[in-house]
């Protein structure tokens, strides 16, 4: 830069004037260097994406995303060209911009920038204000920042209109996922659990984020709710068969129990609005049972 | 090996005592130990409290069958590890070095994720038993009738690394997102969280079997002199070859299903045994069931200890415990095998 | 009484090893089984004891044919000696010679009677190892390890004895009273048949004597007349000396005869 000998206030704004125009073409630059042509090769991004962004722009999803097993967008995503992540698939498609998912795609990831393709990583957001950022820099980055607004707002509404985390009664609820594990109030599904007014089995056991929940420990700790994951995937794998225990099935049938479809938050997305509303129906249920205990119904 | 100038052969009247005492104490503790002790004596006479339903259903649908799987799982292991070293006169030979037991999971592994199970739930431990028949008809094909040591041990590195690689494509290939992720239990094996349902699996399995291998004691004390000695003492080495495969084959096979591949029991029991029993490979079949139930209900126990944060995998503790004793043995026959 | 196997034939990974070889023991009578190393012996008392499967031959006992199987009552009447003693587990002395009861217990579990223990107490006591009863039977000498295995034998108490050189590593005093022991065996009844290489203990000891060479039994008969200097010659290419002394016959190789190596 050029120091101007007249002294700090007065050369001030005529560099200014000087570097304006510049200024204005490199925003406009800017606007035009919006990514049209955009890739995902992961699911939880394609979902996000899919949202977001209007269809021509997203040029390629992954395969799972065309997969009604595996997403709950399975429709939208028809017509849409699927890749399965390999980086040779991605090249051929000259995209402007690829988004992959931080942790799962490292590989692929540092093949692509090698190659001289920009690519947008993905974290896990682990509560609902992180996946809110999320979605607004995604908007910036992506020039769609009306869009993702309109949905943030649409988000915080539901979450506002779904939040029952200042009722007095809280029940213990204990999250039972495919393979015994559970999750802690670091995650996203803990806070829809804190914020569908329960408790979680988790923190008793120490468990912030992920962990084991040995059925033993289950049945200790006597929770008024059970949510169980329930895969749509019906595959044969050691992952189901827990949920046969003869103790597990006792349980089931004596607490109020929810079926969470696991389409519906193994991504981070505006729809984690469904499996919060359905906690909040079954937490409903369970308050409603103890003034009448009579029966305790579990949703067909 | 043992040149001391004891009688070494008499058999110490106090192995069956402990051997049971120690057992039903292990079997006990597997009931009480856990993420809560649960008092026996108090559930028994109803003093147990407003937990007691609950304590009452852990016992009886978690701890009980676990503890019994445990005694059939680590007996079958501790039989079939004392029969095939006295078949195959040698003190490494046990199931889970020779891959018979990663074969085993290597049947149950395609059972499983390929849907057999689902029209025919027997096909789970069928499968295992395939498997493990197999596996061992390998190892005798390739190092049976008098093969040096360090062959039979090659066979065994070889039966295991292909039914590995073999379990690991499989899993690969499975339809179900789940399967690659439980390699580790297949490996590693497990006996978490398992109820009735696996207990009956595995129960028929061992009645058939657990007799035959039994009376297997015989022969393997002819054995000691050699094949042609104990041929010519009236024992029928085919027909003593085809019950070893048919009755460890049918025991491992179906444990493996049900728990996944747990090394190195068949390996430790009979070498500690061993010098209780005079060095008799017919007398040291019997104990080494009882041997190995007591083993893998106290590995059991070690894995819910409550020093380490998360639950270890069962083969973990097993091969913590009998890696060590391997590299023991292999130190001291070294002039022997190598 | 007779155990007998007439005509074996035996092919073995392309070599001939038996040609239409046949033996038969009578009870009561020591046969010994000579030749030169290769001839075929040890595969020709195999194979009387039923451990070749591939023999092609006829094996019968008392005129009732042999099972093709291993079997107990067969196992109860022939007792089989190799000719080296294999030992997998360090167990004692005792335990193995208590193994040539294993046929004449019944079940699973057939443990030793107070007869049993007689017996084996006798046996040890007749191959003169009473001494090393409690010792490892890994931690012995070749010699003490032979008389072992053939205390083993003894404990079946069979009608026949098949033994594969039997007194090899034995020091003279041994070979002797193994010789006699079994001499005494036969004047009680057993049938013994068992391979041999020196010439003066077949001479003394044997009531009949069969030579092989090369897989065919070339002669076969009284001991002085078979080891005659011209079949000693043919089979061993050694010329023997032959001499009768008060205590028997002596047979001595004192030569090699270039012509004929063996």
């Amino acid at each position: 830069m050029v120091s101007s000998p007249e002294g700090y206030t007065g050369g001030w704004t005529r560099r200014v004037g000087r570097w304006l125009p510049m200024m204005a073409l490199l925003a406009a630059g800017i606007a035009s260097a919006t990514p049209q042509r955009i890739v995902s090769i992961n699911l939880c991004a394609d979902q996000l994406l899919m949202t977001l962004l209007p269809r021509e722009r997203l040029i390629s999803v992954t395969h799972l995303a065309a997969d009604p097993t595996q997403s709950m967008m399975a429709g939208q995503a028809r017509g849409v060209p699927v890749n399965h992540g390999r980086a040779d698939e991605v090249v051929r498609l000259k995209p402007d911009l690829v988004v992959a998912g931080r942790y799962s795609q490292t590989q692929t990831v540092a093949l692509l920038r090698a190659l001289g393709i920009p690519v947008l990583e993905l974290d896990v957001p682990s509560s609902t204000e992180q996946l809110i950022k999320q979605m607004d820099d995604l908007g910036q980055r992506l020039g769609v920042s009306q869009t993702a607004h309109i949905e943030i707002e649409r988000f915080r509404r539901a979450l506002d209109e779904l939040d029952r985390s200042e009722l007095p009664n809280r029940p213990l609820a204990a999250l039972y996922r495919v393979n015994r594990g559970t999750e802690g109030r670091d995650t996203l599904i803990g806070e829809l659990m804190h914020r569908a007014g329960m408790r979680n089995v988790a923190d008793e056991l120490g468990v912030r984020r992920w962990g084991t929940l040995p059925m033993e420990s289950l049945l200790l700790a006597q929770p008024d709710i059970i949510i169980v994951e329930q895969s749509s995937d019906r595959q044969p794998a050691m992952a189901h068969q827990f949920l046969r225990h003869p103790a597990l099935r006792r349980l089931l049938a004596e607490t109020q129990t929810a079926l969470l479809d696991s389409r519906d938050w193994s991504c981070a997305g505006p729809w984690l609005t469904r499996p919060l509303a359905q906690l909040v129906q079954t937490r409903a249920r369970w308050s409603d049972a103890l003034t009448e205990p009579a029966t305790v119904q579990t949703p067909p | 090996m043992n040149a001391s100038n004891q009688p070494a052969s008499v058999q110490t009247p106090w192995l069956w005592p402990v051997l049971v005492t120690t057992t039903v104490a292990l079997f006990v503790a597997s009931l009480k130990v856990g993420s809560a002790p649960i008092p026996l004596w108090d559930l028994a006479t109803g003093n147990a409290g407003p937990e007691a339903a609950t304590l009452s259903l852990i016992l009886a649908e978690i701890r009980l069958p676990r503890a019994i799987l445990a005694v059939f799982v680590g007996g079958t292991l501790g039989l079939c590890g004392a029969v095939l070293q006295g078949l195959l006169r040698n003190p490494l030979a046990e199931p889970g070095l020779l891959g018979a037991s990663s074969a085993g999971a290597l049947g149950a592994v395609i059972a499983l994720y390929f849907g057999l199970t689902a029209t025919l739930p027997l096909a789970l431990p069928l499968g295992g038993i395939a498997g493990a028949v197999l596996g061992i008809m390998l190892i005798l094909f390739l190092a049976g009738r008098g093969a040096r040591p360090s062959t039979l041990i090659l066979a065994g590195v070889a039966v295991n690394s292909l039914a590995g690689a073999l379990t690991a494509l499989a899993l690969n290939l499975a339809p179900s997102p789940f399967a690659s992720l439980e390699i580790v239990f297949w490996m590693l094996g497990s006996l978490a969280d398992r109820s009735f349902e696996d207990v009956t699996i595995v129960l028929p399995f061992v009645l058939l079997g657990w007799p035959i291998l039994l009376m297997l004691r015989r022969p393997l004390e002819a054995l000691t002199l050699g094949e042609d000695v104990a041929s010519s003492l009236g024992f029928d080495l085919r027909h003593l070859q085809l019950r070893v495969v048919l009755a460890t084959g049918l025991t491992v096979g179906a444990c493996v299903s049900v728990s996944g591949n747990i090394g190195f029991v068949g390996l430790m029991v009979p070498h500690l045994l061993r010098p209780w029993v005079g060095h008799h490979p017919g007398r040291l079949v019997a104990p080494s069931a009882l041997g190995g139930a007591a083993l893998l209900l106290g590995a059991d126990l070690l894995t819910r200890s409550p020093v380490l944060g998360q639950e270890l995998k069962l083969g973990v503790v097993t091969a913590l415990l009998g890696a060590p004793l391997f590299l023991h043995l292999l130190w001291h026959l070294r002039t022997r095998l190598l | 009484m007779t155990l007998e196997a007439t005509s074996i034939n035996l092919t073995l990974g392309g070599r001939t090893i038996l040609t239409d070889a046949s033996v038969r023991v009578d009870t009561g009578r020591v046969i010994g089984l000579l030749g030169p190393n290769g001839a075929g012996k040890s595969t020709l008392l195999r194979s009387l004891a039923g451990l070749e499967p591939s023999a092609e031959s006829k094996r019968t006992l008392d005129g009732v044919a042999a099972p093709t199987r291993a079997n107990r009552e067969w196992a109860c009447k022939v007792a089989y000696l190799p000719q080296t003693g294999d030992l997998s587990w360090p167990v004692t002395v005792r335990e193995v010679v208590a193994l040539g009861r294993l046929p004449h217990h019944t079940g699973p579990w057939g443990s030793q009677s107070a007869q049993d223990r007689a017996i084996v107490d006798l046996a040890m006591q007749q191959a003169d190892v009473n001494s090393l009863a409690n010792r490892p039977a890994d931690a012995l000498s070749g010699g003490e390890r032979a008389r072992v295995m053939l205390a083993r034998a003894l404990a079946t108490e069979p009608d026949y004895l098949l033994a594969d050189e039997p007194v090899a590593g034995l020091d003279p005093g041994h070979q002797l009273q193994v010789m006699e022991l079994l001499r005494a065996r036969a004047g009680a009844g057993m049938g013994v048949l068992v391979v041999l290489h020196d010439l003066t203990l077949a001479c003394r000891y044997c009531d009949e004597v069969m030579l092989l060479y090369a897989g065919r039994v070339v002669a076969q008969g009284r001991p002085v007349e078979v080891l005659n200097p011209d079949n000693m010659a043919k089979v061993f290419g050694v010329r023997v000396l032959a001499a009768d002394t008060p205590d028997g016959p002596v047979r001595i190789p004192m030569a090699r005869l270039r012509e004929n190596t063996p």
